[in-house]
């Protein structure tokens, strides 16, 4: 068998390892536009911040490609597929294939701010960007981030813990909105604002001013001028869909796969940031790019590609992150206010003075996202109930109290003693009728077809 | 998920939420005499009786290996431990993941702190040698997948 991965990250990697796993004779190429050994995105903060040292930016060991046999085609970009003739078109040459997979990741999008094209004006994604940032850094020197998502927060406390002075301006009113609710994010933007980082919302950044070719300014609406030698625009990003444009391979948001990772054409697989897979809490195909959600996705749809058919229950939307010190983390639907979802209820903890808040959504007796922000408690464990979509109607109170021992339920039986043992589960529906009355089967039946009807 | 190797279990008739094993665990491993720390963690419920040990089970498949974003968390192919290394930069992937807590976050060094089941220390787990009444084994058993969750009937 001839495997083909294009892209070099997580999803890459774990793919790598269990198609070893299962084939240890067929031939891997692995096809990447970028010249470096694999290393960590989400790590280039931490390369900013000057925590992590330049050979310690790798994700496996430095031999992790011959000892599991691949082929490296690096610094070879990817043009195009064709389906029937079983290619893939690069720029030095075809490569054929008989499993393909796609790990292309996403890319940033950079909006047409006037004056982008200057000298120390980046996005912050690749090992390359980040090193151009980081050779700028100078005692002294401020920097301003676009965008107060995920990947502008990190870039702006990567730099902030190396003694740039940062402003970040972010155009909607609150920052990481993506990952946090109001209050949340409110709490977030207090704690950077008690560490000295600047945090203007609600606020466009109209040009970027430069001489000579290299950035001196940031001109904000209103006329603002905020001096500054480092922009890093860090608005968003998308799956980079370049590679299937023009072949028959169906695309929404990202590249719409199975629970398989097959892709419409059975040989090309796709998985990580690039992948639309089922998202569990939403019940509905969505992108989750993330690194683990990546990982494991690219770990499934090795399995799939060596032939070892294994589906996969669905990926989650989750992220941590911590910020002097505070550790933030959310995972799933932890915002239905602005997602607008229905039949929604919400248990939280607020401690404002000791940054503390736990968040917990429910919707129908099952947990749909959680925030946790300064105490982490049981977050695992509340992941966990999320992936696992379990019954918890009778803690919904108690759940969030500190002696409350979540961890003695795991799993079924968690469940069990939880919800109790005659209760609302489909393997004992038939001998256990009378006791579920308000056990309503048209949402189970309705449910069980949506599920297949995705797969 | 839980894998089928030796791993520390606890027989909770014996247990009295003493807490030795996680002292012997932070002494050994981080130098420190705070429980705490200790990579094991037997919690008490309301009536001080034994409920849940917060350790890592090993996984197959193990979630925080797919959530390490540095790639220092791996699990070991001949002995199916799983380790962590000096490389952890403390952002807390693997906490979040971990459905067992049996990642921790040692907020001083910020590092995750996990068992790595003694792997360099001789006669093995210390926990399990520092437990007074002998609750804490080392075996491989048949049943490891329901065993170690459910203690018997405790209040909700």
């Amino acid at each position: 068998m001839n495997y083909v991965i294009v892209g070099n990250s997580a999803a890459a990697v774990g793919a790598i390892e269990s198609i070893r796993k299962v084939d240890k004779e067929g031939s891997i190429t692995v096809v990447s536009n970028e010249k470096e050994h694999v290393y960590s995105r989400p790590l280039i903060a931490h390369y900013l911040a000057g925590e992590v040292s330049d050979d310690r930016m790798s994700y496996r060991p430095g031999d992790f490609y011959e000892k599991n046999g691949v082929v490296k085609r690096f610094g070879v970009t990817a043009t195009g597929i064709d389906t029937v003739a079983k290619q893939l078109n690069t720029d030095a040459g075809v490569i054929p294939y008989d499993k393909l997979l796609l790990t292309t990741g996403s890319k940033a999008t950079v909006p047409p701010i006037k004056g982008k094209d200057f000298e120390g004006v980046s996005a912050f994604q690749t090992f390359e960007q980040a090193k151009a940032v980081k050779s700028r850094i100078a005692p002294g020197v401020k920097a301003v981030v676009i965008g107060a998502g995920l990947i502008g927060m990190r870039a702006a406390y990567g730099l902030e813990e190396a003694g740039v002075k940062v402003t970040i301006v972010e155009l909607l009113p609150r920052i990481l909105s993506r990952v946090l609710d109001e209050k949340g994010s409110a709490m977030v933007q207090s704690i950077l604002e008690k560490g000295g980082m600047k945090v203007y919302t609600s606020r466009k950044v109209e040009e970027i001013t430069g001489e000579n070719g290299q950035v001196t300014g940031v001109i904000l609406d209103g006329g603002e001028k905020l001096e500054t030698t480092i922009v890093i625009i860090a608005t968003g990003v998308a799956p980079d869909l370049e590679i299937v444009k023009g072949t028959m391979i169906r695309t929404n948001q990202g590249i719409l796969v199975n629970s398989y990772f097959q892709t419409n054409d059975s040989d090309v697989f796709a998985a990580g940031d690039v992948a639309e897979t089922y998202d569990i809490p939403r019940d509905k195909p969505m992108v989750n790019a993330n690194w683990p959600n990546a990982h494991e996705q690219g770990r499934f749809a090795g399995l799939n590609m060596a032939g070892n058919m294994t589906a996969y229950p669905g990926s989650l939307g989750m992220n941590s992150v911590s910020f002097f010190g505070i550790p933030v983390v959310s995972l799933g639907l932890c915002d239905p206010e602005t997602e607008k979802a229905e039949g929604i209820e919400i248990k939280e903890k607020l401690v404002p003075e000791n940054d503390i808040y736990q968040k917990l959504v429910f919707k129908q007796n099952k947990l749909k996202g959680a925030i946790f922000i300064g105490d982490l408690a049981y977050c695992g464990a509340i992941k966990d109930l999320i992936k696992e979509q379990m019954l918890v109607g009778i803690i919904k109170d108690t759940i969030l109290e500190e002696k409350y021992q979540l961890y003695s339920f795991l799993r079924k039986k968690r469940i069990e003693k939880v919800e109790g043992k005659n209760i609302q589960w489909p393997e004992h529906y038939t001998s256990q009728q009378k006791f579920v009355k308000h056990f309503d089967e048209k949402s189970w039946t309705e449910r069980e077809k949506d599920k297949r009807a995705w797969k | 998920m839980i894998v089928k190797q030796k791993q520390v279990y606890c027989r909770p008739a014996l247990c009295i939420g003493c807490r030795i094993c996680a002292n012997a665990c932070a002494v050994a491993h981080g130098g420190t005499t705070n429980p705490r720390l200790g990579r094991i963690n037997v919690r008490v419920n309301a009536f001080q009786r034994y409920e849940f040990q917060e350790l890592c089970r090993h996984c197959e498949d193990a979630p925080c290996v797919d959530a390490c974003m540095v790639g220092c968390l791996e699990k070991n192919e001949e002995t199916g431990v799983v380790t962590n290394d000096d490389r952890c930069v403390g952002c807390w992937m693997c906490v979040m993941v971990c459905p067992f807590g049996g990642m921790k976050r040692d907020v001083l060094n910020n590092m995750a702190i996990k068992c790595d089941q003694c792997k360099d220390i001789e006669g093995g787990p210390v926990c399990v040698q520092a437990c007074p009444t002998g609750a804490l084994v080392f075996e491989e058993r048949e049943d490891s997948v329901e065993e170690p969750f459910f203690t018997g009937p405790t209040v909700a």
